[in-house]
């Protein structure tokens, strides 16, 4: 995937991942995880981050989550594999969106 | 604490309890709930109980959990509301939700609570007292039943008398036909005895030995047993043999065989035992009129809810009572009754009951009675002593149980039932009756007019003690009637105005030996505790 120009970097996050596993690495590193654009760097991602969120990352970690193949009776098929990144924050900066509202 | 309770007493027995509870407490249950909720709450990228607080607060809401931990708490808030203002309330309260946030939770509750008895006079009633005698002929009547014991038999050569015992043959037949199982040889039987039926007897009395009768015994239609029910059964009965009973004489070989070293210990032995019965029971009777006289003296109304509240008490340890298989309308059909029947048979005892409790308690109050724990320790003590346990194994079952302060009460209550009896002025019956027609005269040409006077207040006791006193007898025969559930079922016993409940109750061996008159003791404890109740709350509040 070729990268494109978006007219804000900001789009490049999709939603948090809000699910045990990320809670723990909030807790554990201050880490926070999200589900960002399959073509989004880590670069983007940053820049992103910081300017949603009004914080500071220190480092930014991305994972392609594979497709998988899923079968339901004879119809085969796959789920679509996204991107993950696991961004962490300067010590004593958060993210809201985990804490609540 | 965590709750606090302010009391404030409003007309008709009314009470309106205002409850705070503090931010720290509302948080603990808020938590609370937050976990429960999020023990039930499904999510995906959670395992089922794993989901972080503030993602549960997140989905449900901050206000959506509060509303659910009032539903939740407000109860057992309640419940230690009541508890730390020592109310014990009748009938269903009124709950008015006030301010309530996060930081504090405010409501009142508005609720009845027993009456507060207005004492009459209880100290120096004239209560009647019998003379410690021991009845007339009870102590013949106790050695014919020793007699009786060693009863022997002997063939004797005469025509068979009612008591006497005879040995037959008879054979039993119907329409002719002999029936299968119903001829015997060699039976004794007792003529006039409860075994045989009356017609055997009628038949057999005046007949010798070697004498044969034939007679018939109709069986109604509703016999259970098949092959005689509505039929003439012809009886064919040989007398073999004739025995008189034979009362062995008062010696001492009688003497021995039950148990005493002589004739004249056995006699001195019977009138001992005789004596403290009789003792014991005039004592008794004598503190239960003077309760009683008490209880006259006072004026309140039994809310109808404690009498109902009583009954059930009362039935339901009836129904713990019961043989297994047996329910409480099974029971009550047995004894002929509904349950309707059955309650209100007996209303008028648990009213009395409470009567008794309440003002015994308002009586404790008002001599402000109160044991030291040394007191009720060395009441324990001595209890075990006479138990043979060990004193201080019990008294760490009783500090464990919670029993350490209705014993405390039951003792409270001890003391003023002791007190009563203390300070009343013990009468004669002859006496007991003059003041009564006295008091009746009296009370026929002024109905109204001496109220609150003194001699009006000696005019009741005097009247309750009447039914009292005639019904004697009966209340004699069965000392333990108030434990018996069936007893206290059957009408006569239930009519009878001064079953011993209120005295046996205070004692604590009583107590022990009938743990289901605890409830009891436990809710009329409470009732009169609310007076230094509201105190306690006062204080609570100026050391916070």
């Amino acid at each position: 995937m070729s990268e494109q120009l978006r007219d804000d970097v900001r789009r490049a996050i999709v939603r948090p991942v809000v699910s045990e596993k990320s809670y723990m690495l909030v807790q554990a590193h201050n880490q926070y995880t999200f589900r960002v654009l399959e073509d989004a760097h880590k670069i983007e991602i940053r820049q992103a981050v910081e300017e949603l969120f009004d914080v500071t990352v220190t480092d930014v970690r991305t994972i392609a989550v594979k497709a998988k193949p899923k079968r339901r009776g004879r119809s085969a098929g796959t789920r679509p594999g996204w991107k993950k990144a696991i961004v962490e924050l300067q010590p004593g900066d958060s993210i809201d969106i985990f804490e609540g509202a | 604490m965590p709750v606090v309770a302010e009391v404030t007493k409003l007309e008709d027995d009314r009470v309106r309890i205002d409850v705070k509870i503090p931010e720290d407490e509302v948080r603990k249950e808020f938590d609370r709930t937050v976990r429960e909720v999020s023990g039930r709450m499904r999510l995906p990228g959670f395992r089922p109980g794993k989901v972080p607080t503030n993602v549960v607060i997140q989905r449900v809401g901050r206000e959506g959990i509060f509303a659910q931990t009032l539903d939740r708490a407000l109860n057992d808030w309640y419940r230690l509301a009541l508890v730390s203002a020592a109310i014990d309330p009748i009938g269903d309260p009124e709950v008015d939700l006030g301010e309530s946030t996060e930081q504090g939770v405010e409501f009142s509750v508005t609720l009845q609570v027993p009456p507060t008895p207005v004492l009459g006079e209880y100290t120096g009633l004239e209560v009647v007292r019998e003379p410690d005698e021991i009845p007339e002929g009870a102590i013949q009547a106790e050695i014919d039943r020793v007699r009786e014991q060693g009863a022997r038999l002997e063939d004797v050569d005469r025509a068979a008398a009612e008591g006497d015992f005879a040995l037959i043959d008879y054979e039993a037949t119907a329409d002719g036909e002999p029936i299968e199982g119903a001829s015997t040889r060699g039976q004794l039987i007792e003529l006039g005895g409860d075994r045989i039926l009356p017609a055997f007897t009628e038949a057999l009395v005046g007949a010798s030995a070697g004498e044969t009768k034939t007679f018939p015994v109709e069986y109604p239609d509703e016999d259970t047993r098949d092959e005689i029910k509505g039929k003439t059964v012809e009886y064919i009965v040989t007398v073999q043999k004739v025995q008189g009973k034979v009362l062995p004489e008062v010696d001492d070989a009688l003497a021995e065989s039950v148990g005493f070293a002589s004739a004249a210990e056995m006699t001195t032995e019977i009138e001992e035992r005789l004596a403290t019965a009789t003792e014991r029971m005039v004592v008794e009777r004598y503190r239960r009129r003077a309760i009683d006289a008490a209880v006259a003296g006072a004026t309140f109304d039994v809310p109808g809810v404690m009498v109902d509240r009583r009954i059930d008490s009362i039935l339901h340890d009836t129904s713990h009572q019961l043989p297994q298989g047996v329910d409480l309308e099974q029971f009550l059909a047995m004894q002929g009754q509904t349950m309707q029947e059955a309650r209100d048979s007996l209303r008028a005892d648990a009213e009395l009951s409470i009567r008794r409790e309440m003002v015994v308690e308002a009586i404790a109050d008002a001599e402000n009675i109160q044991l030291t724990d040394d007191e009720v320790e060395a009441r324990v003590r001595t209890d075990a002593a006479d138990a043979g346990r060990d004193p201080d194994e019990l008294l760490k079952a009783l500090r464990a149980a919670g029993g350490w302060e209705s014993l405390r009460q039951d003792l409270r209550v001890e003391r003023a039932v002791d007190l009563v009896i203390d300070a009343a002025v013990a009468i004669t019956p002859e006496e007991g009756e003059k003041r009564e027609k006295a008091a009746e005269a009296k009370a026929a040409k002024a109905v109204a007019a001496a109220a609150e006077k003194k001699p009006a207040a000696a005019k009741k006791p005097a009247a309750a003690k009447k039914p009292a006193a005639e019904k004697k007898p009966a209340g004699a025969k069965k000392p333990a009637a108030e434990k018996k559930p069936a007893a206290a079922k059957k009408p006569a016993a239930a009519k009878k105005p001064a079953p011993a409940k209120p005295a046996a109750a205070k004692t604590p061996a009583a107590k022990k030996a009938a743990p289901a008159k605890g409830t009891g003791a436990t809710a009329a404890k409470k009732t009169a505790a609310t007076k230094p109740a509201a105190k306690k709350t006062a204080k609570g509040k100026d050391a916070g």
